[in-house]
């Protein structure tokens, strides 16, 4: 018998049964948080297949549908490419992907940087001029049971770090201060409605808040994405299954 | 039969400490980082590790072996007339082994507190109180419970095992990798460099060797098939694991990875049972560092190679001071330490004294030269790769090594012996 014989008889139905081509759509949102006076257009391809966004600085796109398999991103400025990266995608998974930095030039690797970044792994660990930046997060709501997840981020350009708090009815919540380019641990909230809030560590000023209405099963991502003067911008995504 | 008899550990007893002594705490907490490290790779992390410590574990039985003596490296060195080495060397073998406990109690307030959706309070108080509790516990004599570290090593494995198939039947390669950008295959060297003391368990046994029934036949073998079957069972961990959770939210909860993915295959039973392996598992790990690091503290301290106020029993002939001074520095690293620089500078500690073991065993005794040259030439790849990441990443931790494995160097002789 052939070989091919052998992998239809034999080969296929295993592959099968261990759920090797499964085809779930993932949704993934992106939130550029990086600054630049143009709109960036991001392509992401997937096989022979394109997709391309227009986004403006500080804003979160749609959710995209995506099945799962191996996407290359473009990031272009005013049609000059600023940075190429690859993701592996889903299944059945919520993504954001985090986009941070000056997205008005090309990003520049020295070779040292290249290391750095092989050897500390998911971690970006230098802000490198803060060149663009990207990172995906699992913004997955829960199906199982009733927890709320809140998650924190820094992504304000030279901002020193960031304190965030929860104000509900009777009780405000406070986080620990994040630098520039980290993200909080998940946090989990009640089914309470309420105003986050952030401000610069050791100030009392509070740069800005906004209101959030979390439902059970929520995945609520927030980011601080730009600081200017006494003013920040505050981004939420919030996913639910329904 | 004889009390001395009563007490002699049997060949499934050996296996059984020995494997668990090496799964106890790491792979909690390893996981996370080798995936962070190496993605789709991070088996390939598991096994380059796991061959340089099987290897190390068959030298660690041919010389116990051959000396018939308790003691590890510190007593192999010694052997061969470097005692200066023998002393400096502990040292940093006793650092290793706080280090590896701090993990272990890390490891511990994270799963438990995880389980209760407690923050990084009750981490701490969990941590404070399993440090204190089995420092107590060691020093009432009761540290060396064999058949309940059988019982508690073979459930957790036994659970690990359940949820890695269980992970296997659901496979989607994709899943190795989701969220993240691919890496490629050389990756798996990174990884393994960063969780190599995942696998520094099985030394505790050569510290009992004096104990175990007909050990000159049976250690060989007993050593490496439990070293390779925890290999396996890594792998298939690093396998499994990321088809339940995906490979970005192991990384996202790196501390307590195996609880997310057996609370995403089973829900909250899942979560408890993961919970209760965790917890036993961990605590049992302590608990046995723990021990072990107390006698050999009292064996290093007996040969004037540490100071004399270590060379003490307490009424349970317990040695206390040795305990205490181990147990109360891994508490307070664990609550107060990242979880990166103490899984890697733990990891060059252990690669450093594998290293030297390996060339003793090398010259001393009929190990196949073939194999362990190459397992010295993967485990001199791994520590280089160490070295470049603690230098280039974790520049503070290695800049401490550094200062306390000069420290140890220059001023031991004179704090030991007043030289």
């Amino acid at each position: 018998m052939k070989l091919k014989n052998y992998i239809s008889i034999f080969l296929w139905p295993l592959f099968l049964s261990l759920n090797v081509f499964a085809n779930d759509q993932t949704e993934l949102k992106i939130l550029n948080a990086s600054i630049s006076q143009d709109d960036l257009r991001i392509e992401i391809c997937h096989r022979n297949y394109c997709e391309t966004l227009s986004m403006a600085q500080q804003t979160l796109s749609q959710a995209l549908s995506l099945k799962s398999g191996l996407y290359n991103f473009k990031v272009f400025n005013q049609e000059k490419l600023i940075d190429t990266f690859e993701y592996q995608i889903g299944p059945s998974k919520y993504y954001n992907l985090l986009l941070y930095g000056y997205s008005d030039k090309p990003v520049r690797r020295s070779l040292i940087a290249k290391i750095k970044n092989i050897l500390s792994g998911n971690k970006k660990v230098s802000e490198a001029s803060y060149q663009l930046r990207h990172r995906m997060v699992d913004v997955s709501p829960t199906k199982k049971d009733s927890i709320i997840k809140l998650r924190l981020g820094h992504l304000a350009v030279g901002a020193r770090p960031i304190q965030f708090e929860f104000h509900r009815q009777n009780k405000t919540s406070q986080f620990k201060a994040l630098d520039y380019q980290k993200l909080s641990t998940s946090k989990q909230l009640l089914p309470e409605s309420g105003t986050i809030s952030a401000r610069l560590n050791g100030s009392k000023t509070q740069l800005i808040n906004k209101r959030i209405n979390p439902q059970t099963g929520d995945y609520i991502l927030v980011i601080v994405s730009q600081f200017e003067g006494h003013r920040a911008r505050l981004i939420v995504d919030k996913r639910s299954l329904n | 039969m004889s009390q001395e008899q009563s007490n002699q550990l049997g060949p499934i007893r050996v296996w059984s400490l020995a494997a668990g002594g090496m799964v106890g705490g790491g792979i909690y907490i390893a996981l996370g980082v080798v995936i962070s490290l190496s993605a789709q790779w991070a088996w390939l992390s598991f096994l380059l590790s796991g061959l340089v410590a099987t290897l190390t574990a068959y030298s660690y039985a041919k010389l116990s072996n051959k000396y018939e003596k308790s003691g590890g490296a510190f007593e192999f060195i010694e052997e061969v007339g470097r005692k200066g080495l023998a002393g400096g060397l502990s040292w940093l073998l006793i650092l290793g082994y706080t280090l590896t406990i701090a993990l272990y109690i890390y490891a511990f307030g994270h799963y438990l507190a995880f389980a209760f959706a407690e923050g990084d309070l009750v981490i701490r108080i969990l941590a404070v109180s399993v440090g204190i509790g089995l420092i107590g516990l060691n020093l009432l004599g009761l540290g060396k419970m064999t058949l309940l570290e059988v019982v508690i090593v073979s459930t957790n494995l036994i659970v690990l095992l359940i949820l890695a198939i269980y992970g296997l039947t659901q496979w989607n390669s994709i899943q190795l990798s989701t969220g993240l950008e691919p890496k490629k295959a050389w990756s798996g060297l990174v990884g393994a460099a960063a969780i190599f003391v995942s696998y520094e368990g099985f030394q505790l046994l050569t510290y009992e060797y004096n104990k175990i029934k007909n050990a000159n036949k049976n250690f060989v073998p007993i050593l490496t098939s439990a070293s390779l079957f925890v290999v396996v069972t890594y792998i298939l961990v690093a396998l499994g694991a990321p088809m339940l959770a995906g490979a970005l939210k192991i990384i996202e909860y790196k501390e307590v990875a195996l609880s997310v993915a057996a609370y995403q295959a089973w829900g909250s039973i899942g979560l408890i049972l993961l919970t209760v392996a965790a917890g036993f598992a961990t605590a049992a790990a302590i608990n046995s560092t723990l021990f072990s690091t107390g006698e050999l503290i009292y064996r290093i301290a007996q040969d004037e190679e540490l100071p004399q106020w270590l060379k003490h029993r307490n009424s349970h002939d317990v040695p206390s001071r040795g305990i205490i001074m181990v147990g109360v520095v891994a508490t307070l690293i664990a609550v107060t330490g990242s979880l990166s620089s103490i899984v890697e500078a733990a990891s060059l500690v252990f690669l450093c004294t594998f290293f030297v073991v390996n060339l003793i065993a090398l010259r001393k005794t009929n190990v196949n030269k073939y194999l362990i040259i190459a397992g010295q030439c993967l485990l001199i790849l791994i520590g280089s790769v160490l070295i470049v990441r603690l230098a280039l990443i974790h520049t503070i931790p290695l800049t401490i090594l550094i200062f306390i494995s000069l420290l140890i160097f220059t001023v031991r002789p004179y704090l030991v012996r007043g030289e």
